[in-house]
């Protein structure tokens, strides 16, 4: 699925200009549509919710429909509560690099942390500063057996769409903010 | 050379080159410390001693890589572990890494419908598996359970899930890099487990340079690799004593040449007062290696100083030789004064044949075949040997012994008699006398022991202290048993008492288990309906988990797991070590990590209402083996002394003479323990063969001082005797006492310090051509 090319590339944005703009905002809280395509699945999932990131390092994934999941990551401790199943996992990030780089590919873009995003990922950015696409490429071979691609589209200091290409061929697309369908 | 004298260095040649052969042929050496362990008189002890010398906790060995960068340590860990685990000689490698442990569960992904605890009817009705599908739904669109994600469609109820989650080591060392790394993050961590027992010190000091040089190769400039664990601790322990005896044995060698070298001014006596000690050692090495089998090394390290006492015998004879005197001359005046000093030696080891300690009735058997040899090649080979003209130029014996004038017989033994009674009042005093504590018999640094603590309780690693054990008729029974220990122990985790445990029935469920978890599988239609209905609502693709029914309806028709069909896996070997069969039943290891509560552990278990669970607190069951073995020993030691006491008797003929032979012997004794504990040494067996070393020279020394007295002439050069071979000794202790490792310096400080009395104590009760001849209160 291709992104929109960006159609003035007379104002060229550069990553630290990118980053600096990003890492000024201490906090945001923002609705999100994601779309699942899955071989295992006869039709896209759709999930609703929001997500709430605080500078530098919490984020948070509130799935509300179809079912209410609340992914927080705070740190480095992760924790999933499914309420409709009434389950709760917590466990420490760290506890592996595949998981950890997956995370940061989100968190560091939108803390503008370049060093975090650069140790994880083969960076690629195109576009100028009213519309960026951000491509990521795992560096660690374990994660990118689960994930070939993330590309983070967006203007200016917030994040539009986000997709990921999954090693299974499976795919999701995200798209973010109050012009989400 | 007279003709017994030919027979009898003929009969020593022929025997010397018979030992020699049989040894350089036969010799089998053993380094299992636990031949020095008794006989196991409880249950308890009889699993402890099987889990000193091959439990998991025994085979455990600890890595860390420390200084430098964490991404640094990681790799270097990961490389550590590959090479490791391709070595073959360890059963388990672990770092934490995700992709080993992966790997593991691979192997159990088949097994998932047997061995999670999930699977219950209710997971597979229409109802559960809808749960279930909901649940995997979720899944499938976090990215964060990406790794889980191709398992869906084989196992949409999250068995493979269940079972990594039961697998996890609950406090456990936090993970970094994708290994695992101590809480800091300074050291990247790892666990082997290695396949030889862990009383195989040479297979054990085999394994630790193959992970020396497996570092070596993976080694990042600045890291170092630190190392913990039992083996570990007895291969350095065996490496430093043989070093530092090596190291004290040189220069008592080189001191007592020296002394010797002094005393005849000639080097032949020198030279022919090592063969009955050497002689001694051979045929006694010979016996037991004839009589017993495998000889242990260390009944040959505390052998060899026992016999230590025979270096004297040829210093008795050549010392006391006179000026225009043969060897046969001396021997007729000397002879039966040091047949009696052979005779009271192998008394006084022949109690410890006696003992239920394998590694005791060695060293006894040893001592007396090696000190009636060297008796033997004294009394018979050195004089057919020894031209009478080569001790001509001895030292000119012209010294008394210095006793001061005013101390009368009685003054003397007065004294004697009170310190004698003085230290037997403070030994009695002291609560404290006896150190019981095992690890103190190992002579491993304090600093390593710390170590080992550390990097246990970084790792999570079991503890060795604590084991549950569960014992019953049949395999079944006890796996059995073991499940519903589990769910007490599962209680204690949650309560905190224990941080986790480990059990063969997790890898191995019971059949009964087995069976219900079968039983719990609908058939095939009955699941396709079932799932089918979960389907409704959900936007999965028909036929997406298609591989599920397929795999449903292979889990219900396979035969029940056996512990067979888990051969060479790592779940295969952990089975092996944590279940198995004992002399009457089956036995069950749950080995218990972060214990903080063992009273609480302990009630739990109790009030479980089980019978024959045991919770084996390795220490103390260690700690108790300890004293019973000092106590047998100190047993042994007093029946021994008894012996001697008969034996002079006999020899004597006279209560007066055996009196001034025992007295001083048992005052020495006595106040050397009495030394060791005022100043703060806590005994140990070894101090207990040092004693046992105290009392053979000691009775040598009275019984000398004590011989028939001829000339005034002939009493000096006994003086002479005594002075070499008391100096000699004295030598040889020292230089143990000035080891490094607490072993060796027990014996030699407890040698000297006893050497020392003995020889003062016999002198002062001794019968004297001065005091004789100028009588008592001069």
């Amino acid at each position: 699925m291709a992104l929109a090319a960006p159609s003035t590339p007379a104002a060229d944005l550069d990553l630290p200009a990118l980053m600096a703009m990003l890492a000024a905002v201490p906090a945001a809280k923002e609705s999100f549509t994601e779309s699942k395509r899955s071989a295992l699945l006869s039709a896209p999932l759709v999930l609703k919710g929001t997500l709430v990131y605080g500078r530098p390092d919490r984020l948070e994934k509130h799935v509300l429909s179809p079912y209410q999941e609340t992914t927080v990551i705070a740190g480095g401790a992760v924790t999933i509560e499914n309420r409709g199943l009434k389950q709760k996992r917590s466990f420490t990030l760290s506890s592996s690099s595949a998981i950890t780089a997956l995370i940061e590919g989100m968190r560091a873009t939108l803390a503008g942390d370049a060093p975090a995003l650069e140790r994880h990922y083969r960076i690629r950015l195109e576009g100028a500063p009213d519309s960026w696409l951000l491509t990521l490429t795992p560096r660690d071979e374990k994660l990118a057996g689960l994930v070939t691609s993330i590309r983070i589209a967006g203007a200016r200091e917030r994040l539009k769409r986000i997709e990921i290409d999954e090693g299974s061929g499976d795919q999701s697309v995200m798209l973010i903010g109050p012009e989400a369908p | 050379m007279k003709r017994g004298g030919r027979t009898a260095v003929a009969a020593w040649l022929i025997l010397v080159a018979a030992s020699g052969i049989w040894l350089t042929q036969r010799l089998v050496l053993t380094t299992d410390m636990s031949a020095f362990l008794p006989q196991a008189a409880t249950r308890a002890q009889e699993l402890l001693i099987g889990q000193l010398r091959s439990g998991v906790a025994s085979r455990l060995l600890l890595l860390a890589v420390e200084d430098a960068g964490e991404e640094v340590l990681a790799k270097a860990s990961t490389g550590l572990a590959d090479r490791l685990a391709r070595s073959g000689q360890f059963e388990t490698v672990a770092n934490g890494d995700a992709a080993r442990a992966a790997r593991d569960l691979q192997q159990l992904f088949a097994l998932r419908y047997v061995l999670s605890p999930g699977v219950v009817a209710e997971r597979f009705t229409a109802a559960g598996l809808h749960d279930a599908l909901q649940e995997s739904l979720a899944l499938l669109a976090s990215p964060l359970s990406a790794p889980f994600r191709s398992s869906l469609p084989q196992d949409p109820t999250g068995e493979l899930r269940r079972l990594a989650r039961l697998f996890e080591r609950p406090g456990g060392p936090a993970t970094r890099q994708g290994v695992w790394f101590s809480g800091d993050g300074k050291r990247a961590l790892l666990v082997v487990e290695t396949r030889a027992p862990g009383f195989d010190l040479d297979a054990q000091a085999k394994a630790i340079a193959t992970i020396q040089r497996a570092y070596a190769e993976v080694a990042p400039a600045g890291a170092r690799l630190r190392l913990a664990g039992p083996g570990l601790a007895a291969v350095t322990a065996r490496a430093t004593v043989e070093r530092d005896a090596a190291r004290s044995s040189t220069i008592a060698t080189i001191g007592i040449l020296l002394l010797l070298l002094y005393v005849y001014r000639s080097p032949w006596p020198v030279a022919l007062s090592a063969l009955p000690a050497a002689s001694g050692l051979l045929g006694g090495i010979t016996a037991v290696s004839l009589w017993f089998g495998p000889v242990h090394g260390i009944t040959m390290g505390f052998a060899a100083i026992l016999i230590g006492e025979a270096i004297d015998y040829p210093t008795y004879l050549f010392a006391q030789t006179g000026r225009h005197e043969s060897l046969a001359e001396t021997l007729g005046r000397i002879g039966a004064t040091l047949r009696l000093a052979v005779l009271t030696t192998s008394c006084g080891a022949l109690s410890m044949l006696l003992s239920s300690f394998n590694g005791l009735a060695q060293l006894g058997f040893l001592t007396i075949v090696g000190v009636i040899v060297a008796g033997l090649v004294t009394r018979w080979v050195l004089p057919a040997l020894t031209p009478a003209r080569i001790l001509e130029r001895k030292l000119a014996a012209s010294f008394d012994w210095p006793l001061p004038a005013w101390l009368g017989t009685g003054a003397a033994w007065g004294s004697v008699l009170a310190i004698a009674c003085v230290a037997l009042v403070a030994i009695h005093r002291n609560d404290r006398l006896w150190d019981d504590d095992l690890a103190n018999l190992t002579p491993v640094a304090g600093e390593s022991k710390a170590l080992d603590r550390e990097l246990r309780s970084q790792l999570g690693a079991p503890d060795p202290r604590y084991l549950v054990v569960l014992t019953a008729p049949g395999r079944e029974d006890v796996l059995q048993k073991s499940e519903r220990i589990a769910r007490v122990l599962d209680g204690a985790i949650t309560s905190g008492a224990i941080g986790g445990y480990e059990l063969a029935a997790r890898y191995l469920p019971s059949e009964k288990t087995q069976q219900e978890r079968r039983a719990a599988l609908p058939d095939a239609e009955t699941l396709a309906t079932n799932l089918g209905k979960a389907m409704t609502g959900l936007p999965f693709r028909p036929g997406a988990f298609s591989p599920f029914l397929a795999a449903v309806e292979r889990a219900r028709n396979e035969p029940p797991l056996e512990l067979e069909s888990l051969g060479g896996t790592a779940f295969g070997t952990r089975i092996n070590s944590l279940l198995f069969p004992g002399s009457k039943d089956w036995v069950a290891l749950a080995p218990i990590s972060g214990v903080r509560d063992a009273a609480a552990l302990a009630a739990a278990l109790r009030s479980s209402g089980e019978h024959d669970v045991l919770l084996l607190d390795l220490k103390q069951e260690a700690d108790g083996l300890v004293a019973g073995y000092r106590a047998e020993a100190l047993r042994l030691l007093m029946i021994g002394l008894a012996c001697i006491a008969l034996l002079v008797c006999a020899g004597l003929r006279s209560l007066a003479a055996t009196g001034r032979v025992l007295a001083p012997v048992l005052a020495a004794t006595l106040l050397d323990v009495a030394t060791l504990s005022m100043a703060g040494v806590k005994l140990t067996l070894f101090h207990l063969v040092a004693l046992l070393l105290v009392v053979g020279v000691g009775t040598n020394y009275a019984l000398f001082f004590n011989q028939p007295q001829g000339s005034r002439d002939e009493h000096a050069l006994m003086l002479l005797s005594l002075a070499v071979a008391s100096f000699a000794t004295l030598l040889s202790a020292l230089a143990l006492a000035a080891s490094g490792t607490p072993v060796l310096r027990a014996i030699g400080v407890t040698v000297a310090i006893g050497t020392v009395y003995a020889l003062t104590f016999s002198a002062l009760l001794a019968r004297h051509p001065g005091r004789a001849a100028s009588g008592p209160g001069r």
